[in-house]
């Protein structure tokens, strides 16, 4: 996180018009946003993580490549990644998708349709736990 | 049938329906009747699920309302150009992503079940798509129609247009 406690943020989804969309609504919700950065699935975005830290990941679930539970899983694992929140985004809802992705260490899940109030508010509420 | 989903109810495919154009894209969504017109189907998209629930979604959308959600989606103003086709076929594909996943999700919330990849292609006129076994929506713009069919099932859709 910078100085000025803005948020340095990932956006991992293989669709782009998602990434736009996701980006734009970041924007417009008053989210205190750093720098956006984008990668096209798992494997993407864990290189870019590997050249330079964020303060925060949001990921899609069904991604080629390296979909979202195995990204999910390599981010808690390894050190330098560990201490990032990731929140979910995704169509997929249900329970057992939830119950699985929180488990595997993510700090938060926002499901598809979202408002920008919503997505505000599940991250600043996961940044708020960071800062506990 | 697989396990986790009874059945995908009209009231929860218009419920979910509904909440995808109204949160995402910002339209009003209104039932019309299975043997309205339809004017000018334009593209198709199909987006397949496996896991506890198997079989694919398919919404059909006219190329004006289709335009409109994708100029929206991506947030182009008046003075901006309209999408292209590419970008139109973009938001397509995230539309019936969205579609099928929070249905399903309405529908069987202790499923597991995983997304395929979506595709679009564009309609011919005389396709004969939609016919009657779609529920159809009148959005601002245009139309959609809307189907689910589960592949232990079949070919046969369950659902009915309400």
């Amino acid at each position: 996180m910078n100085a000025t406690c803005l948020h340095d943020v990932l956006i991992v989804d293989d669709s782009p018009a998602m990434r736009k969309f996701v980006r734009r609504v970041l924007e417009i919700s008053g989210f205190a946003i750093g720098e956006l950065n984008e990668a096209v699935d798992g494997l993407d975005a864990l290189k870019f993580l590997s050249r330079r830290p964020v303060d925060l990941i949001l990921t899609d679930v069904n991604m080629p490549v390296m979909g979202g539970e195995e990204f999910m899983a390599r981010v808690a694992s390894e050190s330098g990644t560990k201490e990032i929140p990731v929140v979910v985004i995704s169509t997929d809802s249900t329970r057992q998708r939830t119950g699985r992705m929180m488990a595997l260490g993510a700090s938060g899940y926002v499901a598809k349709p979202f408002s920008p109030e919503i997505l505000r508010a599940e991250l600043e509420r996961v940044m708020a736990g960071r800062a506990l | 049938m697989s396990a986790g989903v009874a059945a995908i109810s009209p009231l929860d495919l218009r419920t979910g329906l509904t909440h995808v154009f109204e949160t995402m894209f910002f339209r009003s969504v209104e039932s019309i009747p299975p043997d309205a017109g339809f004017t000018c189907p334009a593209f198709l998209v199909t987006v397949g699920f496996e896991g506890e629930a198997a079989g694919f979604c398919e919404l059909v959308m006219t190329a004006a309302e289709a335009a409109g959600l994708a100029s929206d989606f991506l947030g182009c103003d008046a003075e901006q150009q309209t999408p292209d086709q590419d970008r139109v076929v973009e938001v397509l594909c995230e539309l019936g992503n969205m579609v099928c996943g929070h249905i399903l999700s309405l529908s069987a919330p202790g499923s597991l079940f995983q997304i395929l990849p979506p595709s679009c292609s564009s309609l011919a006129a005389d396709s004969g798509l939609p016919d009657v076994t779609w529920s159809r929506f009148q959005l601002d713009d245009g139309q959609v129609a809307v189907r689910i069919v589960f592949r232990s099932e079949g070919t046969q859709p369950l659902l009915r247009a309400i």
